[in-house]
């Protein structure tokens, strides 16, 4: 019998650990080498990818110095591949090794040369040849890293092609190839049209297949599931659309060719851009779908939920969905059981693969987090965040607004020093309008001694913050900072620094408001310190504050001066 | 070369007789894979399996199959984690079904899903399989799902480590090892001797080391006088 490889006893280990605070596994287990925010965690994966892909070049490029073999038994994917061709006469052998070795240009010179000598090719090289110049587009195919982090440079686009966009070129070796066949069957226009597809000329592969209907040759299920996943970019009304995938899938009932998932999840795909067409229609293609016994997979559930997404309509039923639209959906509803219930499927088993990569995942957890804070008592959501976050999530500054919020709903400010912390320890400490808000709960009343004095430390911290420079975009200092700031300080009795921040104030060009003043008052009569209310009085009229007048005749009445 | 998956979905094919042209086939379907000699010899191996799942279905021994059915035609059968399509339509019914399953492997973290093609899988599905894998993410998460990405790669030995397995098919039977061996096994039939000789030559080192403390206690009283 075949000896299967066994990991039973490791997949028992692992399922007694699960631990999901725990430090991301493939970085450096050190609090310094580890990435803080979003932005260092890609950074990170990245140079991790390029630096095996950089490794793995090596190796290849230089064979002659990775000879020596240690791995008792011979272990092939740690040594050097040899992918050196073997036959180097113009045989139909030769050609079928080129294409298995995928290399496309080395195929195309063995087809030529085999052409020119008259040779003929048979029926299934052509069609393989055929395949492999139009899946790589007539180029020789890249070695790409293993690791989504890699391609997705930009995140932008949640559908963004995983390979390498290449456009289709005019008269390029697939269509001269194509053309110069004595005969071309089904398979030949198959991979045509689905390479033009895949590569972006949508055009061409419906003239394409429209020769092939001219020439009465008739389509496989590959052509139309091409050529649906095309149409959309075809047509700019919605209903003009429709109509195109409407007329593909009556032509394949006339050539009698069956429908598989992938035609279904085409056309649910496609429906996606169809707009106000596509809730009911999507609805028609569930049941044919049913009706015609083919199950749908995970993503038809993915295209179905982004129909019905706008409007949050819950009439459809899903047993496993794709998490993070299901998570959108949820939070347009404000539906916080069927959160929890998304969550606990993708805290079960592998479900949490199906997140995707990193980009992904935080949209996700970003959108789990949000409704979290909208819909919870902020015990759970502070449970939630020490469970998510950072190992999980690195919430982006939207999220810790929303925290904030939390926070002041459930009368929790004295948390704010600590989140403050983290604010800093994720990188968001140069966000003006985070810092702004930050400051103004923290200013807006007043609180046991114990909290402000939390507090004043804490404004001491974010004034840090300001100004200082870090190679990145830092804090410009608003009159609301510097009044929050000065205002928290004087509560907690710190007039020495209050008293710096004054002369801030005048650095910065900005205005402090009367009550500031006044506050700073009553503060010099409790330290009885009358030079220091005159100095007040002084710098007021500096400032040319209307309330001048009104300070100066305090100031007299209050000391003896 | 784009990179297969080559932890998570191997491709095969299988045709109903097993024939020199199938072997020549696997070796094909082989040098599309990355590591290229261990998933020869891994389609191969599965091959014989499959040969032997349809005798054993012949001889109507289906303990250890399940069945794979799709509108409630057979399709297939799943022999441990290994799927296979006896479908004769080398087209679409049994192309996609395998891949729906293959999604679905993936869903119910069955992570080594074999999934033989009743026709040799082209490109496309290549590609596409590809595709549906990158989709999801394979990094591990701590170090035992690491030490099982590799134990399934072939870096890794299995665990538990089988000490023997380049004994399996049988020992040195000469050469040096052999001879050394020997030596060894007579030595330890004879021990007891050993044992003895030893005993009985116990007084010789005693005598040599009271006639060296003798030499150093007469030389000392000498030192101190001067």
């Amino acid at each position: 019998m075949f000896t299967r490889v066994s990991v039973c006893v490791l997949h028992f280990l692992l399922f007694s650990f699960q631990d999901p605070t725990a430090h991301p596994y493939h970085f450096q287990d050190d609090p310094y080498l580890s990435p803080r925010t979003s932005s260092e965690f890609r950074l990170y994966s990245l140079s991790q990818e390029s630096g095996r892909s950089a490794a793995k070049f090596f190796v290849n490029s230089n064979p002659k110095f990775f000879t020596t073999d240690f791995a008792e038994p011979h272990i092939p994917c740690l040594m050097p591949e040899t992918v050196s061709l073997l036959l180097e006469e113009t045989s139909e052998e030769a050609l079928k090794e080129r294409i298995s070795l995928r290399k496309v240009t080395a195929a195309v010179d063995m087809y030529d040369q085999l052409l020119q000598t008259g040779t003929a090719v048979s029926m299934e090289t052509t069609h393989e040849l055929l395949d492999l110049i139009c899946l790589y587009c007539d180029r020789d195919p890249v070695q790409e890293g293993g690791q989504q982090e890699v391609r997705r440079r930009k995140g932008r686009f949640r559908r963004a092609s995983d390979q390498l966009r290449f456009t289709w070129k005019e008269n390029c070796n697939a269509e001269r190839i194509f053309n110069l066949l004595p005969e071309r069957d089904t398979q030949c226009y198959s991979a045509l049209i689905r390479g033009m597809v895949k590569h972006g000329a949508y055009a061409k592969a419906f003239s394409v297949y429209t020769d092939m209907l001219n020439n009465r040759v008739t389509a496989d299920v590959h052509i139309f599931n091409a050529l649906m996943a095309a149409a959309p970019d075809l047509r700019d009304k919605y209903n003009e659309r429709w109509d195109l995938i409407t007329e593909l899938l009556n032509q394949m009932r006339q050539q009698k060719v069956q429908p598989n998932l992938l035609t279904f999840n085409g056309v649910l795909k496609a429906l996606r851009r169809c707009g106000f067409l596509a809730k009911t229609q999507a609805l028609y293609t569930l049941n044919e779908m049913k009706a015609m016994g083919i199950a749908p997979s995970l993503a038809s559930f993915d295209h179905v939920l982004a129909v019905f997404s706008k409007t949050g309509k819950r009439g459809v039923r899903f047993q496993y969905t794709e998490t993070s639209p299901a998570q959108s959906l949820c939070l347009d509803n404000k539906d916080l059981d069927l959160g929890y219930k998304v969550q606990s499927l993708v805290e079960q088993g592998e479900n949490w693969r199906l997140l995707g990569d990193s980009y992904q995942q935080s949209v996700y957890y970003g959108r789990f987090f949000n409704l979290l804070c909208m819909m919870e008592h902020i015990d759970v959501v502070l449970k939630w965040y020490r469970r998510l976050i950072p190992s999980l999530y690195y919430p982006n500054p939207q999220g810790l607004k929303d925290l904030l919020q939390a926070l002041d709903t459930d009368s929790r400010l004295d948390m704010l020093p600590t989140i403050w912390k983290d604010i800093r320890s994720l990188g968001h400490d140069n966000k003006s309008d985070l810092v702004e808000e930050l400051l103004t709960l923290m200013a807006r009343d007043r609180h046991s001694p114990e909290v402000q004095e939390a507090f004043a430390a804490c404004a001491l911290d974010v004034k840090s913050a300001f100004g200082a420079d870090r190679g990145r975009p830092s804090l410009e200092w608003s009159s609301s900072s510097l009044s929050h700031i000065t205002c928290l300080l004087l509560r907690a009795n710190k007039t020495p620094q209050a008293w710096e921040m004054l002369q801030l104030f005048k650095s910065k060009n900005r205005v402090p408001d009367e009550g500031l003043l006044d506050d700073f008052l009553s503060a010099c009569s409790g330290a009885v310190s009358p030079d220091k209310a005159v100095e007040l009085v002084q710098l007021s009229a500096a400032f040319g504050l209307p309330a001048t007048p009104r300070l100066a005749k305090r100031t007299l009445a209050e000391f003896n001066v | 070369m784009s990179e297969a998956p080559s932890v998570f979905i191997h491709c095969v094919f299988f045709r109903e007789t097993l024939d020199p042209k199938l072997v020549e086939a696997a070796s094909a379907a082989a040098s599309t894979l990355p590591d290229r000699s261990q998933a020869e010899s891994e389609l191969l191996r599965q091959l014989m399996a499959a040969r032997d799942i349809t005798e054993a279905q012949k001889k109507g021994d289906v303990n250890n199959l399940g069945y794979v059915s799709n509108k409630g035609m057979l399709m297939g059968w799943i022999f441990n984690e290994t799927v296979m399509f006896l479908s004769a339509d080398a087209l679409s019914p049994s192309c996609d079904i395998a891949k729906a399953l293959v999604f679905n492997f993936i869903r119910t973290s069955a992570h080594n899903a074999t999934v033989i093609f009743s026709a040799r899988p082209t490109l496309w599905d290549m590609d596409f399989a590809n595709q549906l894998s990158l989709s999801t993410n394979q990094t591990p998460r701590n170090g035992l799902e690491e030490m099982i990405q590799w134990t399934k790669e072939g870096k890794m030995w299995q665990y538990p480590v089988n000490n023997e397995k380049h004994l399996e098919e049988g020992f040195a039977r000469q050469g040096p090892v052999r001879h050394f061996m020997e030596l060894v096994v007579a030595g330890l039939e004879h021990i007891s001797w050993f044992r003895d000789y030893f005993h009985q030559k116990e007084e010789v080192p005693q005598g040599v080391t009271q006639i060296h403390e003798k030499d150093s206690w007469i030389q000392l009283p000498n030192l101190s006088q001067k």
